[in-house]
């Protein structure tokens, strides 16, 4: 679909609305305690933080899935050599490294009152959270090879390759290496992620909230998708006439 | 100078002392600020650029159909 008509329409905006109101219901069904409906059973040091669950891990799962819609634009970007294939796979990475970001700063904000509580660590290593940090690197690299080509055509496919190696190293990096090491995070050393600590109604909260994420991600890809378009039809416009 | 560090200090440990009353629960409350207030700031700029560049390209394709 042409991405233009489609931002400007009455149903795009219906969406987001949608979304924003589906990630409203997340944030109450995450808050609601004190009664008995979604209340969740205090660990010690984890206590309410537990919460976290329902924001900071399906931000990571959103992140792994922009990582692999870019790849799969570089891969179509390959094939076509379309430009709109090219500026798809840059604003996927974009929005991945920024909630990458995010991921990390929230990641950092939740051990440091939980595994270092008493202690002034904010950050200490742990092998999920530093491949965590390497991958984001990784995809912050892909923009210091992007800016370095000047040639459109030879950054689209150049970057492209580079996006696909990106691409290969997410699962790894955030799944196989650290689970092979000690780490802090759950699913270390062979452990089932969803711990048996993981109380079962979490999960009433938590798929929706993966969900939302999903849908949040959608939301800030395409509106970066038409920005970049409206940018370039204007780009086309001023280009003087031969 | 001393005074101003111990003023620090102290804010410091109110913080840490408000985040961890209530079992912990404004942990939660920073996490979703640090996200939302994140995402939002970066939806509502994306927004508010599409509209100057759509006005833009409006006034052009207007400009050339005259």
């Amino acid at each position: 679909m042409n991405p233009a008509s489609f931002y400007r329409g009455g149903a795009y905006r219906a969406v987001r609305l949608c979304i924003v109101v589906w990630m409203a219901a997340v944030l109450v069904g995450a808050f609601s305690f004190g009664g008995r409906w979604l209340e969740i059973p205090r660990i010690p040091i984890l206590e309410h933080t537990a919460r976290n669950l329902y924001f900071h891990v399906p931000m990571w799962f959103a992140m792994m899935g922009l990582a692999l819609v870019s790849a799969y634009q570089s891969l179509r970007c390959l094939q076509s050599g379309s430009e709109l294939r090219d500026v798809r796979a840059r604003e996927a990475a974009l929005m991945a490294v920024i909630l990458g970001v995010l991921g990390l700063a929230t990641g950092s904000v939740w051990a440091h009152y939980t595994w270092y509580e008493g202690t002034n660590i904010w950050w200490n290593f742990d092998p999920k959270q530093t491949l965590a940090a390497v991958q984001v690197l990784i995809y912050g690299a892909y923009f210091a090879l992007r800016s370095a080509l000047e040639d459109p055509e030879k950054r689209a496919r150049i970057s492209a390759v580079y996006n696909l190696f990106a691409a290969v190293t997410v699962p790894f990096l955030l799944y196989v290496l650290p689970r092979q090491m000690e780490s802090l995070h759950p699913g270390a050393e062979g452990n089932p992620a969803f711990s048996e600590i993981t109380h079962p109604v979490m999960r009433l909260v938590f798929y929706p909230a993966v969900l939302g994420f999903f849908l949040v991600g959608w939301l800030l890809y395409t509106q970066r998708v038409r920005l970049k378009v409206v940018q370039r039809q204007l780009e086309k416009l001023r280009e003087p006439k031969l | 100078m001393h005074l101003a560090l111990a003023h620090t200090s102290q804010l410091a440990d109110t913080v840490e002392h408000a985040m961890l009353s209530n079992d912990k629960l404004f942990v939660v409350l920073a996490v979703v600020l640090i996200i939302w207030l994140g995402l939002a700031a970066f939806v509502f700029r994306t927004d508010r650029r599409i509209d100057r560049l759509e006005q833009k390209l409006g006034d052009f394709q207007q400009s050339r159909d005259l």
